[in-house]
């Protein structure tokens, strides 16, 4: 039997405006539960919407980074059904005409992945399981927080187009990327402002599988792992000649496994109809023109980092992380050297920044800058430059450090001085020496590097070291 | 009783104040245990000193449209602060924490809001017996049905227990209920009342209106109404000014598809009559509007379609009445269980006419029927400068006595083509009844879109020539 | 000819999240298939003639204003620590 992975996906990203979809709530200060809420938001009697116009400019900016069909006449539409957690007991999103179709990503493999659909919708509120040993599980109680009720969302689907978890996964990391670089999301998953629901099938000698859809995929991780997972018990199952059969599932992060989740209502059907609070969204050139205010782009600067870096993957990791990008970007265009940079902020500090728990954005960039500058001066060796990482990393100005901690080369410095006071101090370690232990040398060194603070090069200091015991 | 302008200058003139006209509305609003035209009226102290308020701002000099006038708000409109119901079990608790738009209008304009009038629950029906809360009886005859759903603003007007009344027309529920009290009901073109505040039935066709007893009160009160409103996106500006014009109408069509036989006999005869007497001053003609039978069929699905929609958010999760039990699920339905027999019935038309499956036939051909209106409408007035219709087939109908939900639909048949072709209509009472104690005829002007101050203008100009006879 | 079974009528109450007392089923069975009957002439309605719309819907600044009495919006016997309490959804999670 011959097996092909077939994936689609809807994905859902909140789009970050001030305020709500269709009503003025602000969208920022959400931690206290139920309070970013007004009639509109809650669906009280009488309120009606109004379309948020810089979710259209977004909207606008995001079909056009992704050369998609922008319909200058699109509508909204009401998607009815009942769940605690949406007020109107619809949701206002668009149906026939989405105010984007036939797009396309292209992922820095080269490979462009068709979309077949964005459109702008309103999110529903935040609910929680609660129950008396947890959450979730045989919940007693649903908790909302309508806070995040009627956040703009745009919705982003595609056909069945993926051919394996990897290009899936792959797709959504540079949406993502896409959508920060343009600044219409902060597409975090783990903040449920990208949200990720998958379609997956299994071909068997070129015959269309069963489609199951796994819900609420929320890592990059998970979705790898969870179209990983279904894949092979498709094809496991299909090797025993079982079936597979049709339903919704949800993905277990602990224990790498999906199950099955029961859905909300036996027979989902919508009545979807124009919303009759809103009139067609006509789109004029004004908007085009604002949609022009969101311009980065991922795969420009994938580019970039292609040519500084040298090395696909690293390019990719760079520009993947956009902060990490911007602040390497800036470097790189004050004409520091790339082998400097690449070391400083493709290794070090990832790393520095890992062990101190802080992120790229708490980063000063003046202080990576005087670092550099040192280091290309020869004032300072790569230990110190390490050493002032991590004074930066903590906050601490590293020109500051170093001059207090006296730790720049010294034009002047009388390293054979130090090395003779060294050798005085130490009389027993030079007996050894000279007895054939070359093993102290390494102890001698160590006491040279501690006085001189690490500010002269370890291989000369060594050498004439050895070159004076040996006098 | 007085119109506004007459009340103005009688203030000016200090024969009156704004403290007696309270005294007055609230003696006749003593009385309204025998109409229940409210729901809700505010406590007399409140209102007292309202009026004492007005008459202040008076003394010192200003001058608002509606100053110091009582105007009564029917009860599916918000009101910062008071109940609004809508007629129905499942919001008897609920009290509205802000004002609609229209409200918040009158609020500036100095209007006093005297309470909330009754009506079919969530604007459904044509008698106003679908409230929860009881029926209200027409003040003409109590044993009479006073229309509906906006009955019980109708009655306020009619009994003289406010000057001035909202209602909302959504098949012609201002319309009727003032044909069937002898008053003016005005639904103004789509889109010139804000709907913000109304509580929605059906959206596409809802339009805040207009009661009163004389016709440049409609006009005053549509001056201070009218506007876009940037909380409601279906809203737009049509011109409206707080004085009557010259009309400038010359030719009144009359609807080839209305056979005057099908007219109850009073009906007919007014109708008949009142055509003659317009052709001694404008030129009448016969026009057709072919898909005139099928509005009401386009209008019995458009209607419950957008219903079914429009109370889904009646959940008891967030607000109003919540009916306990062990899951969401449960307590949905137990909730939901609460709404009236008619409500349930559109709820599930409407919901059939949206399933897959009978979509396409039901709602989707209702929508092409309601093109062919506007198309049609749109040919007709390239023609005559109004449209005369009866407002309603019968005349008031006893309480009780249409028990066939059909029957009552029935009661829209001259009144759903404006709402779904979007166009202004008025209803008029017939001014020459030989015996005043008969019950009221009403007769209905259709006017272009957008030519509102037109319709009212002429028809203030009708009333004056019928009352000078 | 449209007919409601009393199959459909289970599903549309279904759909609608009503629930017919047992005595009002028939009735109402009864109402719907008369309106349905009645107003039929509708399946026979043709395409109607292009009309435009050139009106659109108004957009809204991106401005945030709050609403004055937002946290009073949802009654206190609803909250627990903020959030709003609803009985647990049984369908949605194993």
């Amino acid at each position: 039997m011959n097996f092909k992975f077939v994936a689609g996906l809807e994905i859902h990203v909140q789009l970050n405006t001030k305020t709500k979809m269709f009503c003025s709530c602000p969208t920022e200060g959400l931690d206290v539960p139920n309070t970013r809420v007004c009639p509109v938001c809650l669906g009280y009697p009488g309120t009606l919407p109004v379309i948020n116009r810089e979710a259209v400019i977004m909207a606008i900016a995001l079909g056009k980074a992704l050369n998609g069909h922008i319909n200058m006449i699109s509508r909204f539409h009401r998607k009815n059904y009942f769940y605690p957690d949406l007020p109107k007991g619809y949701q206002i999103t668009q149906g026939d005409v989405p105010i984007i179709e036939n797009a396309v990503l292209p992922l820095s493999t080269g490979k462009n992945i068709p979309i077949k659909r964005m459109h702008l919708e309103e999110d529903a509120a935040k609910s929680v399981h609660v129950s008396s040993s947890g959450r979730l599980a045989g919940a007693q109680e649903t908790l909302l927080d309508f806070n995040r009720s009627g956040v703009p969302l745009i919705e982003i689907v595609t056909d069945p187009v993926f051919e394996s978890p990897e290009e899936a996964t792959l797709f959504v990391e540079e949406l993502q990327a896409t959508l920060r670089y343009l600044g219409i999301s902060n597409a975090q998953m783990e903040l449920g402002q990208l949200r990720c629901d998958v379609n997956v099938s299994v071909e068997v000698d070129g015959k269309e599988g069963t489609r199951v859809e796994i819900k609420n995929l929320n890592s990059t991780r998970s979705i790898r792992q969870a179209l990983t997972y279904e894949y092979n018990r498709h094809v496991e199952a299909y090797k025993r000649g079982e079936n597979i059969i049709t339903e919704t599932l949800a993905f277990d992060e602990k224990t790498g496994k999906t199950r099955t989740m029961r859905t909300k209502q036996s027979s989902a059907d919508y009545r979807y109809f124009p919303e009759p609070d809103l009139p067609p969204l006509i789109l004029t050139e004004e908007l085009f023109e604002e949609a022009n205010r969101y311009n980065g782009s991922f795969l420009d600067a994938y580019h970039n980092a292609l040519s500084w870096t040298n090395k696909e993957a690293d390019a990719r990791t760079l520009a993947l992380n956009k902060d990490q990008y911007m602040l390497y970007s800036s470097l790189a265009e004050k004409g520091f050297d790339k082998k400097l940079l690449n070391r400083m902020i493709l290794i070090d500090l990832p790393n520095i920044l890992s062990e101190v728990a802080k992120t790229w954005g708490d980063v000063d960039k003046t202080f990576l800058n005087s670092i550099l500058q040192l280091q290309q001066d020869g004032k300072i060796t790569p230990a110190v430059a390490k050493d002032l990482l991590w004074q930066a990393a903590r906050g601490n100005d590293p020109m500051k450090y170093a001059e207090e901690h006296e730790l720049l080369k010294h034009e002047n410095i009388d390293i054979k001085q130090i090395i003779s006071d060294v050798l005085q101090q130490n009389p027993d370690a030079v007996e050894k020496y000279k007895k054939g232990n070359a093993n102290v040398i390494g102890f001698l060194l160590g006491q040279v590097m501690k006085k001189t603070k690490g500010t002269v090069d370890p291989n000369q200091t060594r050498a004439l070291l050895e070159q004076m015991l040996n006098e | 009783m007085d119109d506004v302008k007459t009340i103005f200058s009688k203030r000016e003139a200090n024969e009156i104040t704004f403290t007696h006209l309270m005294e007055e509305t609230l003696k006749e609003l003593s009385h309204d245990d025998e109409l229940h035209a409210f729901l809700f009226i505010r406590n007399a102290d409140e209102l007292m000193a309202d009026a004492k308020a007005a008459d202040n701002a008076w003394d010192e000099g200003q001058r608002k449209p509606l100053l110091g006038i009582p105007i009564a708000i029917k009860d599916n409109m918000c009101v910062t602060g008071l109940p609004c119901t809508c007629g129905s079990k499942i919001l008897e608790h609920f009290v509205a924490p802000y004002d609609a738009t229209a409200v918040k209008k009158l609020k500036d304009a100095g209007a006093i809001i005297v309470g909330k009038t009754n009506l079919d629950e969530f604007a459904m029906g044509s008698s106003s017996e679908n409230s929860a809360f009881g029926p209200t009886r027409n003040p003409l005859d109590k044993t009479c049905s006073p229309g509906g759903s906006s009955g019980g603003s109708a009655a306020a007007v009619a009994s003289g227990m406010s000057l001035l009344a909202l209602g909302s027309d959504t098949g012609g529920s201002v319309r009727q209920p003032a044909a069937f009290t002898g008053t003016f009901g005005f639904k103004p073109s789509y889109g010139a009342i804000s709907r913000y505040g109304l509580v929605a039935f059906a959206s596409s066709l809802d339009q805040i209106g207009v009661l009163a007893k004389h016709p440049e009160d409609v006009i005053l009160a549509s001056s201070v109404l009218f506007g876009q409103d940037p909380m409601d996106s279906t809203s737009r500006d049509i011109p409206m000014a707080p004085q009557p014009e010259a009309s400038n109408v010359k030719r009144v069509g009359i609807v080839k598809e209305i056979d005057s036989n099908m007219l109850d006999k009073d009906v007919k005869h007014a109708y008949d009559s009142f055509i003659n007497y317009l052709s001694r001053t404008y030129e009448v003609v016969e026009i057709s509007i072919p898909h005139w039978e099928e509005a009401l069929a386009a209008y019995y699905f458009i209607a419950p379609a957008e219903a079914s929609s429009n109370l889904s958010r009646y959940d008891g999760v967030r607000y109003g009445t919540t009916m306990e039990a062990e899951n969401y699920s449960e307590s949905i339905r137990k909730t939901r269980n609460l709404f009236g027999e008619e409500v349930k019935r559109r709820i599930l038309l409407g919901s059939f006419a949206l399933s897959a499956g009978y979509k396409d036939a039901l709602y989707e051909k209702a929508n092409y029927l309601r093109q062919w209106l506007v198309f049609e409408f749109d040919q007709v007035f390239q023609n005559v400068d109004m449209v005369l219709t009866p407002t309603t087939p019968t005349p008031p109908f006893k309480l009780g006595e249409i028990k066939d939900p059909l029957d009552l639909y029935k009661a829209d048949l001259f009144t759903t083509p404006a709402n779904l072709a979007y166009l202004p209509a008025i209803n008029m009472p017939y001014p020459f009844q030989e015996n005043k104690k008969d019950l009221p005829i009403g007769l209905q002007f259709i006017a272009p879109f957008g030519e509102d101050h037109k319709l009212l203008s002429f028809i203030n100009e009708l009333w004056q020539g019928a009352e000078e006879l | 000819m449209f007919n409601i079974s009393p199959e459909i009528l289970k599903h549309l109450e279904e759909l609608a999240q009503l629930e017919l007392p047992e005595g009002l089923e028939e009735k109402m069975l009864q109402d719907l298939n008369h309106i349905l009957g009645t107003f039929q002439i509708i399946s026979r309605v043709e395409v109607p003639p292009e009309t435009t719309t050139a009106f659109s819907s108004p957009l809204r600044e991106d401005e945030p204003k709050s609403f004055e009495n937002a946290s009073q919006l949802l009654g206190q016997s609803r909250l627990q620590d903020g959030l709003l309490k609803v009985k647990p959804v049984l369908e949605e999670e194993d």
